[in-house]
């Protein structure tokens, strides 16, 4: 099939999305790359990193990176084949040495974008290349794909050349996470050309002359700015960090509003500095700007902890009912976060108010601060929330103060005996006051409402004695989450009177009971339960299974035979856990090997994983292989660690 | 102390398997830069289904028989639901200055306007369009019908009760805030029941095929296509180019253009913003 010219971009757009997605499109879509039209090359470029492009494929492709005529070509070219793996790195890397410098950049950039350790060797060559441009993208290549051979090479760069070769080195390093030596980052800082990158460097280093540095950088306008993004990327928490910066803060003039427009731009690594020195000197006049931040994802945790490590005058700041209206929910549940966390005894009163809001999300950030307090003057409030929709929020708040003042949790749960207690006061009441709570928990299981019923299974541990009774005549039960809780609560009780229960709940007609008991079993290492859970594996809800291996894994299995069925059981959990309960078994090596190899991601990842733990240097050809082939980076990731790991050992290790 | 001691943690792989879960099931991607937000909304979703961790969550979500419900519960707790009336003033001002004029010009034999606000999470565009097309007077006794969808019902019964507080009325003027609302006291207000007839609201997902959505004269999908990775935004631009009639409009939010999407649409340029338009 030919694209003509004469049809029009979404005609020619259409075809291409039409093609098949085999090899048989590969000329129709490499020559589609030289379109007139973005979306018509874009879209051929996209399906053909699709197609698993190999060598000779790759080849063609490269050959366009030399049309200078068609630029349009040349970058979509250029684009597939950052995208395309190992074969398109293969023909790349030769185009480092090609007698056009501009060809020699173009290619330094695409084996940059590949992200691929085997362009490390090439790109470390180029960096000397007689060309200052190629050996400037060699620098930045070679800072997107990181490993010891190029950071050693970017370091040796930092000591000679040119001041922008030196800046390109030191920028890759930071990039990488890289910490350079602290003279050479100051020396540099103090030259404008290479001040900026400097400050971000020096944030890398986990030394205290580094933070002295940034806080000068703070003292000048010039690089205020450079330092206040550097402060962003610091990682080390100190009080004399925190003394320094403070100290540098109340030197700057008009410092509130500087950070204040700082933390209403748009440039996160500002913000993030600026969130940085706002918490180090304690800045709380700036706690409404800093929440904002919090709506941000990318900014929220730092803020989060930003705003915790003021200290418990930001939750008096934030407990106004105006303040809160004017936050999202997603900032308000981050904001109650903040306050719950630092809340204490001087808050009571005003989260006392908010608990007769009307805007619900404000009376659950309410108790659950009350809770947090631990103060007496919150169980009232908390005891009244126990009939509530926020009964689970006031129950374990109750259960936190209890254990401070369980008499006062008592005495405010009294009148609530009668009629009769709700099942979040009566959980509370049984961690208070165990012993005056058995005739209530014996009403509960006599109850004809089930949740009840329930309730009293879920408290019968507090029982004693009476305990084991309650839970064999609620096995009887007609509603499965009252069989299912006496399940649960057999893991409180004593494994040998809990056996027999769980061994007949194993055969039990709810899948939901079957589970729990399953997981009790493997809760209490229960090994009379080994026969049933092995019938089990004969069943084929994946549900069943699951937890069957998990506690089977628990039992100590390694020496079982597993049903081979499991290992490539469709749902790749099953497949995991199967792997796990063999890992150490006769067998397991070479199923872990073929495991390697699986459709699934998830599977090749717990299977690098578990051969770091069970393999030996042998597996290492294997995990190689596979590491050449994987495209899923968290899989990757997996197997480049099992092969550090088992590495060393190997006979054969460099 | 440190804020998160006790809390569960989402690890790598098990934040890929649940946005692999989202994405299957709405389009919507789980982002890494996500992760922290992810374990604190969906902290009480663990407590609510009785698991301890992650591990347990995804399991609950994959194989129990509650699972797909609980899906629906995590994406109401994750998606982004951040709105307001009158968003992104200056596009809404474009639409009603140089679009609805037009509309009114073009549709006048059929008398009939159709709107569709996709991804309207608690309704506030949706309103506020309905409160364009009423302010523009040139509809009366028009058959006007603005569709206001979105995947979830939480939002879609937050839109239907048409109650809104302070944040959602930050860029709306107190002039505004007196034509088209109803105090309700405690700085809450109702939207006019003039401007709730206007609205239809149901619960579309955007990656399906629409049967039921009628053909458009323009669509609003503002600031949802960010959630989305690039195959599920074109499958999702198609249907809405499928969705308009041809010279129909479609507005996306500023954070989100199709400038580096292949298109069918036309890039239209107004005085002070931009839509796409299926060609004529």
């Amino acid at each position: 099939m030919n694209l003509t010219h004469d049809e029009n971009e979404s005609a020619r757009f259409a075809r291409i999305e039409a093609l098949p997605a085999t090899n048989e499109s590969f000329a129709t879509l490499k020559a589609a790359l030289g379109d007139a039209s973005w979306s018509v090359r874009q879209a051929a470029a996209e399906r053909l990193i699709g197609l698993s492009l190999d060598v000779r494929a790759c080849r063609e492709i490269a050959l366009m990176l030399r049309d200078r005529d068609n630029t349009g070509a040349r970058n979509a070219a250029a684009w597939v084949l950052s995208k395309a793996g190992p074969h398109a790195v293969e023909v790349t890397a030769p185009l480092l040495t090609d007698a056009d410098a501009d060809l020699r950049k173009f290619a330094a950039d695409i084996l940059g974008d590949s992200h691929h350790s085997g362009a490390v060797d090439p790109l470390v060559l180029a960096l000397n290349d007689v060309d200052g441009n190629v050996s400037l993208a060699a620098t930045e290549a070679l800072g997107k794909i990181g490993g010891a051979a190029a950071i050693d090479s970017l370091r040796h760069r930092l000591e000679t050349g040119p001041l922008i070769s030196r800046v390109a080195a030191l920028e890759a390093l930071t990039s990488l996470g890289v910490a350079a030596p602290l003279p050479i980052v100051v020396a540099m800082a103090n030259e404008p050309a290479s001040a900026r990158s400097a400050y971000r460097a020096a944030a890398r280093i986990l030394d205290f002359g580094a933070t002295l540095m940034l806080c000068r950088g703070l003292l000048s306008h010039a690089t205020r700015d450079a330092a206040l993004s550097a402060f962003g990327l610091l990682t080390s928490h100190s009080r004399a960090a925190d003394d320094e910066i403070r100290t540098a803060v109340r030197l700057i003039p008009d410092a509130h509003q500087w950070l204040e427009k700082v933390l209403a731009s748009d440039d996160d690594e500002r913000r993030r500095g600026a969130l940085r020195v706002v918490q180090a000197a304690q800045l709380t006049r700036l706690v409404l700007p800093v929440c904002r931040l919090l709506s941000q994802p990318s900014l929220a945790e730092n803020t989060l902890r930003a705003l915790i490590r003021l200290g418990p005058s930001v939750a008096t700041m934030l407990l106004n009912p105006s303040r809160l209206s004017s936050f999202d929910e997603d900032v308000l549940l981050l904001v109650g976060e903040v306050i719950a966390e630092l809340a204490d005894g001087t808050h009571v009163a005003a989260l006392l108010t908010f608990t007769r809001s009307t805007e619900p999300n404000f009376v659950s950030l309410a108790l659950k601060a009350l809770g947090q307090t631990r103060s007496k003057e919150a169980i009232v409030p908390l005891v009244e929330a126990l009939a509530g929709e926020h009964a689970a929020i006031a129950t374990s708040g109750l259960i936190a103060i209890g254990k401070s003042w369980p008499e006062a949790v008592k005495v405010a749960l009294t009148p609530l005996q009668k009629p009769a207690m709700a099942p979040a006061a009566l959980k509370v009441w049984a961690t208070v006051a165990p012993a005056d709570a058995v005739t209530l928990i014996q009403q509960y299981s006599q109850s004809t409402d089930p949740t009840r019923r329930q309730c009293a299974v879920e408290l019968a541990h507090t029982l004693g004695p009476g305990a084991f009774e309650l839970l064999q005549a609620s096995m009887l039960d007609e509603n499965a989450l009252v069989r299912e809780a006496v399940c649960r609560s057999l893991a409180l009780i004593s494994p040998d009177k809990g056996a027999p229960l769980l061994l007949q709940s194993l055969r039990d007609s709810s899948e939901r009971v079957v589970c729990a008991a399953i997981q009790t079993a493997g809760d209490l290492r229960l090994e009379a339960a080994r026969p049933a859970l092995l019938l089990l594996l004969a069943k084929a809800e994946p549900s069943i299974l699951l937890v069957t291996l998990q506690a089977l894994e628990r039992l100590g299995a390694s020496n079982v035979d597993l049903p081979e069925a499991l290992f490539t059981h469709t749902e790749s959990d099953v497949v995991k856990q199967a792997l796990m309960v063999c890992a150490t078994g006769p067998r397991a090596r070479p199923r872990l090997r073929k495991a390697l190899l699986d459709a699934r991601w998830t599977v090749r990842a717990a299977a690098a994983r578990l051969l770091a733990l069970a393999g030996s240097p042998e597996d290492v050809p294997a995990l190689e292989l596979a590491l050449s082939e994987e495209s899923n980076d968290l899989a990757h990731e997996a197997m480049r660690s099992s092969l550090t790991h088992l590495r060393p050992f190997a006979p054969h290790a460099p | 102390m440190p804020p998160d001691s006790a809390r569960p943690e989402l690890w790598a792989e098990e934040l890929r398997m649940l946005r692999d879960l989202l994405e299957r099931a709405c389009g919507f991607v789980l982002r890494e830069e996500l992760k922290f937000l992810a374990e604190r909304r969906l902290a009480p979703r663990l407590e609510a289904v009785g698991v301890r961790d992650f591990a347990g969550y995804l399991r609950h979500l994959k194989f129990d028989a509650r699972g797909p419900e609980e899906i629906e519960a995590a994406l109401d707790a994750l998606v982004p639901r951040e709105t307001y009336f009158f968003r992104e003033r200056e596009q809404l001002d474009c639409f009603s200055q140089e679009v609805l004029p037009e509309l009114a010009k073009t549709n006048a034999s059929l008398r009939t306007l159709r709107l569709w606000s996709a991804g309207c999470a608690s309704g506030e565009e949706a309103y506020s369009l309905a409160m364009l097309v009423e302010a523009s007077g040139l509809f009366r006794d028009w058959h006007v019908e603005i569709f206001a969808t979105d995947m979830s019902r939480k939002a879609l019964n937050a839109a239907r009760t048409a109650e809104y507080g302070e944040s959602s009325l930050r860029s709306t003027s107190p002039q505004e805030i007196a034509a088209h609302f109803d105090a309700l006291g405690g700085e809450r207000y109702a939207v006019k029941e003039k401007y709730r007839r206007m609205v239809r609201w149901g619960r579309v997902n955007l990656i399906e095929k629409s049967t039921v959505v009628p053909t458009m004269d323009a669509i609003f999908c503002r600031n949802v296509l960010i959630y989305f990775e690039r195959p599920t935004r074109r499958i999702v631009v198609d249907h809405f180019f499928e969705q308009l009639r041809p010279g129909g409009w479609l507005f996306l939010g500023h954070s989100e253009n199709l400038l580096n999407e292949p298109t069918r649409f036309l890039v239209h340029s107004f005085t002070a913003d931009l839509a796409y338009r299926r060609p004529l």
